[in-house]
């Protein structure tokens, strides 16, 4: 069973309590058609790119099937402004990293994920710990 | 003797008319900090958001809107009307040309990145502080702040790109990076690629125009730098103010337009 | 649902945990106490400096929990007592459901709002015994109540159907008032002559205000920000907003809304801004808030929406394929 600290979900919630009035009222992700909570996926790949992008970044990965056969997929992160305030730049993930997905896969069945868990193959956290650690010179 | 006496007199006079002749150039007003003072609206008075290069009239891209969105003529800003594409690039800019009501970021509402903001059809408004001058553009709620402290690196690309500025003497000195490769710089197709870097010019030339110049290099995509240049003209009507372009939700049905439940009659490209 | 939306609100509170354990003391109260003997510096075009990169995230909620009734102040104890015990609620979250669907925001450092110290020991951003927006008007609750029985059923038919903020319009953080949001809760204010420039980070929209004491737009324009008049009086900057389309709809308001900002910095790193919200025909008396500002290391980052607005696009896919999916059955 997963224990998640929702705080995200929270305070987000604030902007959509916000827009109340025009919109309807949802829990939290406004993206609630995206992606499947049936589908769950796991994923091995290697980045291509990182779209340092808004509403959301994207990382583009090619994941080798047991065929051999490569599919590219992308995946949905978080907001990047966070991560450039605590001194990330572009070349925090570069193209040829290996990176582990899990999360759910695009409602539509396009070869798009939601990246609730993203890690480097050796399990390492891509950017931020649970508590903001990571950010380059936060070793105190 | 007197040859060379007569000559010392010649050239010292000439080298006193030198700086009278420079102190009819143009002075603008100081700003409280001493620096030229460049707040207020401006906005370009030429047809470069349709071609930056000089071109004819042509019609437009719906027939049933006939001559109210046929494009107008122009005789470009392009210092030499060249744009040093290299050989390889070509194919890509007559490609954007031949599907430019499409493809065209500015069509999308999309933020239109540097030098474009500056020659939109719509005003934009200089906020000038000593440590920061802030440029909000009509169109699109673009919007730039330029860093007038020590230079700073962008750490991601971005549309309306980074700009470092400082002043050679009444000249602002805009050094733009980290622009992304996905705006253009008309509704033509010119284009480049994210190795472009800007350095723009604000000059002041009267009390209601700047001189405005850009140079232009992005070695993976032209051969050699190039220059725009174009006078900026000062909105002076009392009530003169920036409003509202806010043009996402114009373009919602051209990007969604095919995903919805029940299209609209009509057409919904791609 | 409701219940669960309260739950996540209180959760939401927690983001600031880590960071008012060590608030400063002082900090906090000189804020609630104005500080009034602090004279702020002045702009080189000398008036009032108010400028600045800032957030104004914040742990307070817009609106006072029910449970603390007229009680407009925590003591410094019952402040710290308040974020431990939100901290300790955790929600738990099924893999397989809804609530698991989502990016990491520990990763990408959003889950705290990155945040600062609230310098408050408010209950509330709203001031006042009540705390809370007033109830709408009868006929506010009408025209409220008929736009979402109009979307209900609807709401994935299109891009107008979806929020202002998922089609990347507005986001109403941004008011005027404006609010703390979830993340990236930053402002830069840069004074020039005669002018006051506001660029909220959410959604990279900037307003101009004059400084001139000129007169508002004609009444038939009506604008999704409004048109803001502002004038000096003391150390404060005044903002007058009128001119609202009723598109922004402000937590129900027509465009009959006004809104009275007032910005005053009272103490080097922060400015206090204080805002009233009225609208004769959406709430029976106005309203009025304050939140601080707090300085933070700039610049303001871009934040593009429209141009990589992949989820608005991805959600009507993915309902056209979901309907596509039932029409199977």
């Amino acid at each position: 069973m997963t224990k998640r600290l929702h705080v995200a979900v929270a305070t987000l919630g604030f902007g959509a309590l916000l827009t109340l009035a025009a919109a309807p009222l949802f829990a939290h992700h406004s993206f609630a058609a995206e992606f499947d909570p049936a589908k769950p996926v796991k994923l091995k790949g290697t980045v291509t790119e990182m779209e340092w992008i808004n509403p959301h970044s994207w990382i583009h990965i090619d994941v080798k099937g047991p065929d051999g056969k490569v599919t590219s997929w992308m995946v949905e992160g978080g907001s990047p402004n966070a991560l450039l305030r605590r001194g990330f730049t572009k070349d925090a993930l570069p193209a040829g990293a290996e990176v582990i997905v899990e999360g759910y896969q695009a409602k539509d069945g396009s070869n798009r994920a939601n990246g609730r868990d993203i890690t480097f193959a050796d399990g390492k956290k891509l950017f931020l710990g649970s508590n903001n650690t990571g950010a380059p010179g936060d070793e105190k | 003797m007197p040859n060379r006496s007569w000559t010392l007199s010649l050239a010292a006079i000439l080298a006193a008319a030198i700086p009278a002749a420079a102190q009819t150039a143009y002075r603008a007003p100081r700003a409280a900090d001493g620096k030229a003072d460049l707040n207020g609206i401006w906005q370009a008075l030429n047809t470069a958001d349709w071609d930056i290069q000089a071109h004819a009239a042509a019609a437009g891209p719906a027939p049933m809107l006939a001559a109210d969105f046929a494009q107008p003529p122009g005789t470009g800003i392009v210092e030499g009307n060249e744009i040093p594409y290299l050989p390889a690039m070509l194919d890509k800019k007559k490609d954007n040309f031949a599907k430019r009501y499409s493809e065209d970021p500015e069509v999308k509402c999309y933020l239109p990145g540097v030098p474009r903001a500056t020659y939109m059809p719509y005003p934009f408004q200089i906020v000038q502080s000593p440590s920061v001058i802030l440029i909000s553009y009509e169109y699109a709620a673009a919007v730039r702040t330029i860093n007038m402290g020590k230079p700073t690196k962008a750490p991601v690309d971005s549309w309306m790109g980074w700009s470092n500025g400082h002043w050679e003497g009444d000249t602002l000195v805009v050094d733009v990076t980290g622009l992304n490769s996905k705006t253009w710089f008309d509704r033509a197709g010119n284009f480049h690629s994210d190795a472009l870097h800007v350095v723009e010019r604000y000059t002041p030339r009267s009390a209601d125009t700047l001189m405005y110049e850009a140079t232009i290099e992005d070695p993976k995509v032209f051969s050699k730098p190039w220059k725009i240049s174009m006078p900026l003209y000062r909105h002076v009507e009392k009530n003169a103010q920036l409003l509202e372009f806010k043009c996402v939700e114009f373009a919602e049905e051209l990007l969604y337009g095919n995903l919805r439940k029940q299209p609209r009659g009509g057409t919904a490209p791609k | 649902m409701s219940h669960r939306f309260i739950q996540i609100a209180l959760v939401g509170v927690v983001s600031l945990t880590s960071a008012v354990a060590q608030t400063a003391p002082t900090k906090m109260l000189a804020a609630k106490e104005g500080a009034k003997t602090w004279t702020p510096p002045k702009t080189a075009d000398g008036v009032p400096d108010i400028s600045g990169v800032f957030t104004n995230a914040s742990a307070i909620p817009l609106e006072r929990p029910k449970d603390l009734g007229s009680k407009e102040f925590f003591t410094r104890e019952e402040a710290e007592a308040n974020i431990k015990k939100v901290e300790n609620t955790k929600e738990v979250v099924a893999p397989g459901t809804y609530g698991d669907v989502h990016y990491s925001m520990a990763q990408f450092g959003l889950e705290r709002g990155e945040n600062l110290l609230p310098p408050t020991l408010r209950t509330s951003l709203i001031v006042g015994p009540e705390g809370r927006v007033p109830p709408l008007l009868p006929e506010a609750a009408r025209r409220q109540a008929a736009k979402q029985a109009a979307n209900r059923g609807h709401e994935f038919d299109g891009p107008e159907n979806r929020g202002l903020a998922e089609q990347c319009i507005l986001w109403g953080n941004e008011g005027p008032p404006m609010l703390p949001v979830g993340y990236n809760s930053d402002l830069q204010i840069v004074q020039g002559k005669g002018y006051v420039a506001i660029l909220q980070e959410m959604i990279h929209d900037t307003r101009i205000i004059p400084t001139d004491g000129s007169a508002h737009l004609d009444p038939s324009v009506k604008l999704w920000f409004g048109d803001s008049r502002g004038h000096w009086e003391g150390n404060t900057l005044v903002v007058d907003t009128t001119n609202f389309t009723d598109k922004t709809a402000f937590r129900g308001s027509g465009d009959k809304l006004h809104v009275i900002e007032r910005f005053t910095r009272i103490d080097p790193d922060d400015v206090l801004y204080q805002f009233t919200v009225d609208d004769p025909e959406t709430w029976a008396k106005p309203w009025s808030g304050e939140v601080t500002m707090s300085k933070i290391d700039g610049p303001i980052f871009e934040y593009a929406c429209s141009e990589g607005n992949y989820g608005l696009r991805n959600n009507l896919s993915g309902a056209r394929a979901a309907e596509k999916e039932a029409a199977k059955k």
